[in-house]
Parts: structure tokens; sequence; C-alpha cells
């Protein structure tokens, strides 16, 4: 097993974006790591479907942007198509009652908000006897709006529904 | 003394023939094949040993403490041994488990890549039209069953009364469509009431299947635009 290799196996295995801190726990004491994923990075960039992106803080191994949405159906989405649905009539309606929503999805869609409220994705404050619900700068920063503010958001999901 | 000094000869007579009696039955029950002098097993040799003291208690009740001394320590030997066997047994399962290691070393899990990848701003829009979509369809099953209900409660036969209110509401449509090509659901509701916005959408939504006309929602949750196809 060679450093190379080692940071190779762990940019694959991770699927996410990895510190050099991260990449220095794996391989020998002595090892260049910055060397290693700069010439990993050329390495990628010069033939396959993947790249390895490196910023100040992490890098990442990824699918190249030409390739994505080919392959995008086929990648497991982090949020389930049932609480996706549920998040996106919040993020119309908002600010919207909990008991409201639940009249749109069905009671399921308790559960639901209880899991994007642990995603930080959504957060609540009592309102009666239920609850009023709203996106976070969680929500804003996921989905690339470039402003948290309700109003904003809601306009620009109208704009994108027709 | 010399009392003393005979009583000890005595004794140590005695002695020594209690040890060779007590050995005596050990080499007996080799001899007999009762015990192999080079495989003994303790727990059967104390058993055995015992059966044949206590054989000797009922001859001559003179049986040396030493063969009894004999009996405990083969007794010792006979509990450590019982002792013993549950660690025999771990033991074994460890060699059973490195034996399979060894057959199958393939056994080790291969480290795969589980990503998830993140949900895009399109898709969270397309599952808002799913939404809307689901609700709308829900909103006219709800009121279909309304509606039904409400008819079997006056004991009427609802086909006849729909296709009454769908003749009112041609002839509603035609007087507006002659002035105009399109009319706004919201102009011919005529209470703000459950019930009557569901006397006014059912008979549409039968005109709109038979194509009559057509239903279009420009913004959702927003007006219906009514617009004549064949009258």
């Amino acid at each position: 097993m060679n450093d190379r290799d080692l940071v190779e196996a762990a940019l694959f295995v991770a699927g996410r974006p990895l510190t050099l801190i991260e990449l220095e726990s794996i391989v020998s004491i002595d090892a260049d790591v910055e060397g290693i994923v700069a010439s990993l990075v050329k390495e990628y960039g010069e033939k396959g479907a993947l790249e390895i992106v490196q910023t100040d803080e992490d890098m990442v191994m990824q699918v190249k942007s030409e390739y994505a949405d080919a392959v995008r159906p086929i990648a497991q989405r982090d949020l389930e198509t049932p609480v996706l649905r549920t998040l996106a009539v919040i993020a119309f309606h908002q600010p919207v009652t909990q008991s409201k929503v639940a009249e749109i999805r069905g009671n399921k869609a308790y559960g639901h908000v209880h899991e994007l409220e642990a995603r930080k994705l959504v957060e609540s404050e009592p309102h009666g006897r239920t609850r009023l619900l709203r996106t976070t700068k969680a929500f804003a920063d996921y989905f690339g709006f470039e402003t948290d503010s309700l109003e904003e958001i809601k306009q620009s999901i109208g704009q994108l529904l027709h | 003394m010399t009392s003393g000094g005979g009583s000890d000869a005595v004794n140590g007579a005695a002695q020594e023939d209690f040890d060779e009696r007590s050995i005596d039955i050990l080499v007996s029950l080799a001899k007999n094949g009762e015990i192999d002098p080079w495989d003994i097993d303790i727990v059967d040799v104390t058993d055995r040993f015992l059966a044949r003291v206590a054989e000797l208690e009922k001859l001559d009740l003179r049986v040396s403490s030493r063969t009894l001394l004999f009996a405990s320590m083969l007794l010792r030997m006979k509990s450590d041994a019982l002792e013993e066997s549950e660690p025999e047994d771990l033991y074994e399962e460890e060699s059973v488990e490195d034996e399979l290691q060894a057959c199958f070393p393939a056994l080790k899990s291969k480290v795969r890549r589980h990503a998830k990848r993140r949900v895009t701003l399109s898709e969270l829009i397309q599952e808002l039209k799913k939404a809307t979509k689901r609700k709308e369809k829900s909103d006219v099953r709800r009121f279909m069953q309304l509606q039904v209900q409400e008819f079997d409660a006056v004991g009427l036969a609802h086909s006849e009364d729909i296709e009454g209110q769908v003749k009112h509401m041609k002839r509603e449509l035609k007087r507006r469509f002659a002035l105009r090509d399109q009319v706004l659901f919201s102009e011919l509701i005529v209470d703000n009431t459950v019930e009557a916005i569901v006397e006014t959408y059912i008979p549409l939504l039968f005109m709109a299947t038979r194509r009559q006309i057509q239903l279009e929602q420009k913004e959702l949750f927003g007006d219906l635009l009514i617009t004549c196809k064949d009258l």
C-alpha cells in the first residue's frame, strides 16, 4: 500500500469533502498529502468521469459536471421522496401551521416535520394548539437560495412553478 | 520410651500396611483393566477407588485414614478436572473459529461507497407540483363523496340530480360565453359556503370530462379559468 493509493481510496469511500487532517491520519507520517492530492487532481482532470476538487479547506471526489445530469437519477437522494414533498409544501406555504401541512400531506407529515427539524431544514414555534413551520438558513444554503427570507424563497418557488 | 518406640513401630507398620493397601487398590484396578495407567480418567478412577474403599470398609473396619486421604485427594482431583472442563470447551470454540477463518479468508467485508447526493431545487419544485396535484385529487374525491352522501340522505337519485345541475350550469355558461371567451369559477359561486362551492364545481367537472369545457388553473391554489370547447 502506498500513500497515493490510500488518499485515492479515502476520497472515494468518504463520499464527502475530506480535510487535510483527515487524510494525514491514514497515510505514513512523512507523506506529502498536499503533493499527492495535487497530483490526483491533475490525473483525474485529464481523463475519466470523475474529478477531485480541492478548496482551501478540503478536497472531494465527485462526478464531472458534464456527466452529473445523466447519472443523477441513479444516485440515491439524501431526502426520501415523501419527506421532500412535505418540505416543498412547507417552503411554498410558509409560515404555515403544522395542521395545515398535515391537511395537505396527510398524517405522516408529522413524522416528516420531525425529520426535517432534525436535519435543521425546518424550524417551528408554538402557535395555539399547533406549531408554525418555516424553512431555515440551512434550507436556503442547501437549495442555493441567496437569501433565507421567507417571502423571497416563496416568490422564487412560485416563479419556478410556472 | 520403649513403649512409645514400640508404639511408633506398630504405627509405622500399620501405616505402611494401609499405604500398600491403598496402592493395592489402584494396582488391582489397573490389573483388572478397569483403569488405563497411561491414560487415567481422574473422575472414573475416583469413583472406582471410592467404590472399592466402601467394599473394604464392609470387610475391615480398620481402613486407614491414609486410604481416606488418598480418596479425598482423588476427589479433589476429580473436582478440579470437572471445573476445568468449561475453559476447555471455550478453547475448542476459539479453535473452530480460527479454523473457519483459515478456510474462508474471503469473508472479510468489502468497503463500498454509500454516498447520497443532495436534492436539487428542481426536484423540490417537482415534488411541490405532485403534492398539489394529489391534494386537488383528494379534495375532488372528498367533495364527490360528500355530494353522494347528501343525495343519499334525502333519498334522491343523484345521477338525475347531477344531470339537472349540469343542465343548469350549461345554460348559465352559455349566457356568459355569449359575452366573452372565458369565465372565472369564482364568478359562478352564488354563496361562499362549502356546499355551494361543491354544487358549482361538480357539474363543471362533469362538463370538463365530456370535453364541453376546459378547466385551467394558472396559479397554484388560484382561481379556475373556464373556456368553452363544445357546449
